[in-house]
């Protein structure tokens, strides 16, 4: 029989399958498990995925909001706004700000793309195990609900100085949050890693 | 008694669940995901209190000095980030205001107070309530992100304010300590091996 072992407290369990929008708790200490959803395909979550790329590029090309004042106009993008603090000197908040807006994003993204496409061949594809570790490992630094929120309060901030309104690139920013989160439930990476066939596994 | 992989000799992915046989000390690695099998992380508590002591050390920084400097010919204000957050609330968004409150001071001291709680409870194993700590390790791994909060917030109004000569904005001092108490604290989450909270509490009940 096919265990898994609890990644938070060890708790050993019989593998199982879990139906959509289910969820398997360790017993011991109420972690979800991770273990595979009964007929599942990478087909949606590819689809999604390549629609929050769409929107990802959206959100890093267009302005996110404007403001003007006395017939003068600004806006600013997500480059942009790394890109000036990194010229007003502060280039540590400047490479943050692009690795959590632009880089982490990008790569998260593309390497759900690269295991949805790996997980939808039949043959398999070496790397796509590899690929789906490495997407959990960059997804908590892609943070486009963190910069959605940020980007209201910055606009709360400068309409009380100047006539501000918000840009594309804000809207897009919200359905990337939206279709990364549909993307990762619907790809399901247990779901991915229960169908590469592991060598040398004991249990 | 529950069975753990540990006690039957084996060891548990922490990414992917599989189970593999106990490997030798160095360099084994999942077959399914490549990720490094260990049955333990390696000087687990240590690593978290160090990035804890790291983000305490920035947490200072971030809170005592500027995040922006506005300019007008003739005035030059600074403003840190608690001045942002009296701002945000005289403009009347007291929500706003109480979230950045929230992501940007209580977070970071939050996190960093409980994480070195749990450090604690694996040192010295204090009974605790396990699974309310486990649920309160994954809260804490789950909002950290959110401290990142201002420095966006701050990068936005910095390159929106362009008006010249009636006013400039410039990111002040504080902003890099925020990034850096955020990271650091993302850090020290990832460090902590909460499977040592339960083999803390087996060895407490072994022991009595």
């Amino acid at each position: 029989m096919q265990h898994v072992a609890c990644p938070h407290c060890d708790a050993l369990h019989a593998a199982a399958c879990v139906g959509r929008g289910e969820e398997a708790l360790c017993v011991r200490c109420g972690s979800a498990l991770p273990l595979p959803r009964r007929a599942h395909s990478a087909q949606h979550g590819l689809a999604l995925t390549a629609t929050a790329l769409i929107a990802f590029a959206v959100s890093i090309s267009m302005p996110l909001m404007r403001m003007s004042e006395l017939g003068r106009a600004t806006s600013t993008t997500i480059p942009m706004s790394a890109g000036i603090m990194w010229f007003e000197g502060d280039h540590a908040s400047a490479a943050v700000i692009a690795l959590c807006t632009i880089l982490a994003p990008a790569v998260y993204l593309a390497l759900l793309l690269f295991v949805g496409i790996g997980a939808l061949r039949a043959s398999g594809m070496p790397g796509v195990g590899a690929a789906a570790r490495w997407a959990n490992m960059v997804a908590p630094w892609a943070m486009p609900e963190v910069m959605l929120l940020a980007t209201l309060v910055t606009f709360v901030k400068v309409a009380q100085l100047a006539q501000a309104s918000p840009g594309a690139g804000m809207y897009a920013t919200a359905g990337v949050w939206g279709l990364m989160a549909a993307a990762r439930d619907a790809l399901h990476l247990p779901s991915v890693w229960s169908r590469i066939v592991a060598k040398g596994a004991a249990a | 008694m529950i069975a753990t992989a540990a006690s039957l000799g084996l060891v548990g992915c922490t990414e992917c669940g599989l189970v593999a046989a106990a490997p030798p000390p160095h360099a084994a690695r999942c077959a399914r995901c490549g990720n490094r099998l260990r049955s333990r992380r390696e000087n687990s508590v240590e690593r978290t209190l160090a990035f804890l002591a790291a983000a305490a050390a920035c947490y200072v920084p971030a809170n005592v000095l500027a995040v922006l400097v506005y300019s007008t010919p003739g005035s030059t204000e600074s403003d840190t980030i608690l001045d942002g957050v009296v701002s945000l609330y005289r403009s009347g968004s007291w929500i706003l205001a109480l979230i950045v409150l929230a992501a940007s001071v209580m977070i970071p001291i939050g996190k960093i107070a409980l994480l070195a709680w749990m450090c604690a409870v694996v040192k010295l194993a204090l009974p605790v309530d396990l699974r309310q700590t486990t649920r309160l390790f994954r809260i804490v791994e789950f909002i950290g992100r959110w401290s990142m909060l201002d420095v966006f917030v701050d990068a936005f109004v910095v390159s929106l304010i362009q008006l010249g000569f009636l006013m400039s904005v410039r990111p002040g001092p504080g902003v890099p300590f925020f990034a850096a108490t955020a990271i650091f604290t993302m850090l020290a989450a990832r460090a902590f091996d909460p499977r040592l909270l339960w083999d803390a509490h087996a060895r407490r009940a072994a022991h009595e």
